[in-house]
């Protein structure tokens, strides 16, 4: 690569990553929960910590009564029903999911397989909270989070591409990370080894964020060839199928044979035992209904669950949702994103990995401050330090406090799962604040503060749990919870290498003020290399 | 620009006889390839007026072509 060229696009990579670094951290970070989102929700839903179902579950035993229930609750002053979703049990989601819309507005629950009725969780869990921010920041209408998320996420495909290219001696970088040198070389390195090491999941895992959002963010076909209309083109491009309701009575076939003739006709086709993930039934209790079944991809990599919709009068198939070759390639690449499939190895690298793209983009964003602090140091470095800040330890700081939340909130306190919600966002403020604070005298972020934060809240919530649940790591294991098990592990190895990283940077500093101050005292200690 | 591009290949796709489905999506992911490269372009080019002639005539070139031959394309939704 010529010169000109690495110096050329030096500055889009260093902007770019000052610019969205923060926000692709905490993307990043939150997608890296989200490859543990069932076992996060274990952990903080405690009425689910349930024994896995060894048996089919009946849906017309089990989760029909339910779904009546519910539908008989919402369906109030001539509201009608449009649907019924069931999510079925597995060895992650050892519950029964249920979901009723009507026109009158939607409800949900949770049941056991037995079906006994869960008590609401009082909390959004991984599932409702960082997963979303993950992929849309939270920001719905108009897909604005979408936006922002895509935006950031070509960001980030551009950083790596220029990233390879401006860094010259990349491949001999690797091999050299010296953690006992002076920081910038350090977050040099490090910013280094992140980026090889994991250059080919971080492209890939970028690219297939977007791809799966693609239509949403990038309209530009179906903009001329659907006249923007997104059902219909789903519906041609996965096969949907949609029929409206006839407004005549007519009573809903028993569900589990039809479940039963589903898992036949994949079977036969695969060869072995395939579950089922999703019931759903559409104008329950009309002439015009139909049942919709879907299937788990726990052995595959695609995310195209092969519905089969029957007539929810006669039990006839009525179509099947099959992608072409290019959705069908699009719903592969968007199964690598999503890690559906059962395999612990992976999903264990594909967390890593994650975890490694925020200290990727930390590392950048801390070279860039390091380098910048004693040529600067004024109002805008302080505000970028400031954000590095609410953006590494930060959001961690926010995320333990959401989990010690969840653990220690009153059961019974109104909208507890708003509450969750508003410890999460003013931890994360307080963070922001705390960092600004301190920056206006000393010229380094807080990172010693905010990783002794990180270490105790992280303690707090293991003990929490313990305490509040009874499921101390050993009854745990006893009990076969191992999601709650591996949640706390996860809590442990946070709390020990925040600890090990506060103590670090204390015995650095210690050791700077030793050189300053010398035996003839004669140097001045500055306070730029404080830490916290 | 590449909105344009994925606009554009995807009328063609349609027009020369794939499913409207399938060449909306094959150009949008193709457009999400070709998207990173010309922001670094745009970004690194040493001659801002080079930039801008290429983005904005190449996406009204496009975007264009790609509302004419949708016109020749059965059953879009236009």
């Amino acid at each position: 690569m010529s010169k000109a060229l690495r110096a050329a696009l030096l500055w889009p990579h260093t902007w770019m990553g000052v610019t969205l670094g923060g926000l692709l951290i905490v993307i990043f970070f939150m997608g890296s929960l989200t490859v543990f989102m069932p076992e996060i929700d274990r952990w903080m839903m405690p009425a689910t910590r349930v024994a896995v179902p060894q048996t089919p579950v009946s849906l017309d035993a089990v989760a029909r009564p339910l779904l009546e229930q519910l539908t008989a609750q919402r369906a109030t002053g001539g509201a009608t029903v449009r649907d019924w979703l069931v999510e079925m049990p597995d060895a992650r989601t050892p519950v029964l999911q249920l979901r009723v819309r009507t026109s009158a507005g939607g409800a949900g629950m949770m049941a056991t397989t037995t079906g006994r009725r869960l008590p609401p969780p009082g909390t959004l869990g991984a599932s409702s909270f960082f997963y979303p921010l993950h992929y849309c920041l939270l920001l719905r209408p108009g897909f604005v989070g979408y936006w922002i998320v895509a935006l950031a996420a070509v960001a980030m495909m551009a950083g790596l591409v220029s990233g390879v290219i401006i860094h010259a001696r990349l491949f001999q970088d690797f091999f050299t990370f010296r953690p006992r040198a002076h920081p910038q070389r350090l977050l040099l390195d490090l910013h280094n080894l992140m980026g090889v090491l994991a250059l080919p999941f971080h492209l890939m895992i970028t690219f297939s964020g977007i791809a799966i959002i693609l239509p949403v963010v990038f309209p530009a076909g179906t903009t001329l060839l659907y006249g923007g209309d997104m059902n219909r083109f789903y519906a041609d491009a996965i096969g949907n199928y949609d029929r409206p309701a006839v407004g005549v009575a007519a009573p809903l076939l028993p569900l589990d044979p039809l479940v039963e003739q589903a898992r036949r006709l994949w079977s036969a086709e695969i060869g072995k035992d395939v579950a089922v993930a999703q019931v759903g039934v559409v104008h329950p209790g009309d002439a015009g209904a139909y049942v919709r079944i879907t299937r788990v991809n726990d052995d595959r990599v695609t995310l195209h669950n092969d519905p089969l919709y029957f007539d929810g009068i006669t039990g006839v198939l009525l179509a099947r949702g099959l992608p072409g070759p290019v959705v069908g390639a699009q719903r592969v690449i968007a199964g690598l994103h999503e890690v559906r499939f059962d395999h612990w190895t992976l999903r264990w690298l594909y967390f890593l990995q994650g975890l490694g793209g925020s200290v990727l983009i930390a590392t950048g964003l801390l070279y860039w401050l390091e380098k910048r602090r004693a040529r600067h140091g004024g109002r805008g470095w302080r505000v970028v330090a400031a954000t590095a800040c609410a953006t590494t330890t930060g959001v961690v700081i926010a995320t333990l406090a959401m989990l010690v939340a969840n653990r220690l909130l009153p059961a019974a306190l109104p909208s507890r799962e708003l509450a969750e919600v508003a410890v999460f966002f003013l931890s994360w403020i307080g963070t922001a604040l705390h960092a600004g604070l301190h920056l206006r005298w000393q010229l380094a972020p807080p990172w010693r503060t905010q990783a002794i934060l990180v270490g105790g809240l992280a303690l707090t919530a293991m003990v929490a749990n313990w305490i509040t649940t009874g499921d101390h790591p050993f009854h745990a294991w006893a009990a076969g919870h191992g999601a709650v098990l591996g949640v706390d592990a996860g809590l442990a190895a946070t709390a020990l290498t925040a600890f090990l990283a506060a103590w670090r940077l204390a015995r650095r500093v210690r050791t700077r003020q030793g050189k300053a101050w010398g035996p003839d005292r004669l140097a001045v200690v500055s306070t730029g290399v404080e830490n916290g | 620009m590449a909105w344009g591009f994925g606009a554009l290949g995807a009328v063609v796709g349609a027009r020369l006889g794939m499913a409207p489905a399938e060449s909306s999506a094959l150009f949008g992911l193709l457009a999400l390839l070709v998207m990173p490269v010309i922001a670094l372009w745009a970004l690194a080019a040493g001659r801002v007026g080079r930039v801008w002639a290429v983005l904005a005539v190449g996406t009204v070139v496009q975007i264009a072509l790609a509302y004419l031959i949708r016109g020749l394309v059965p059953g879009s939704g236009a």
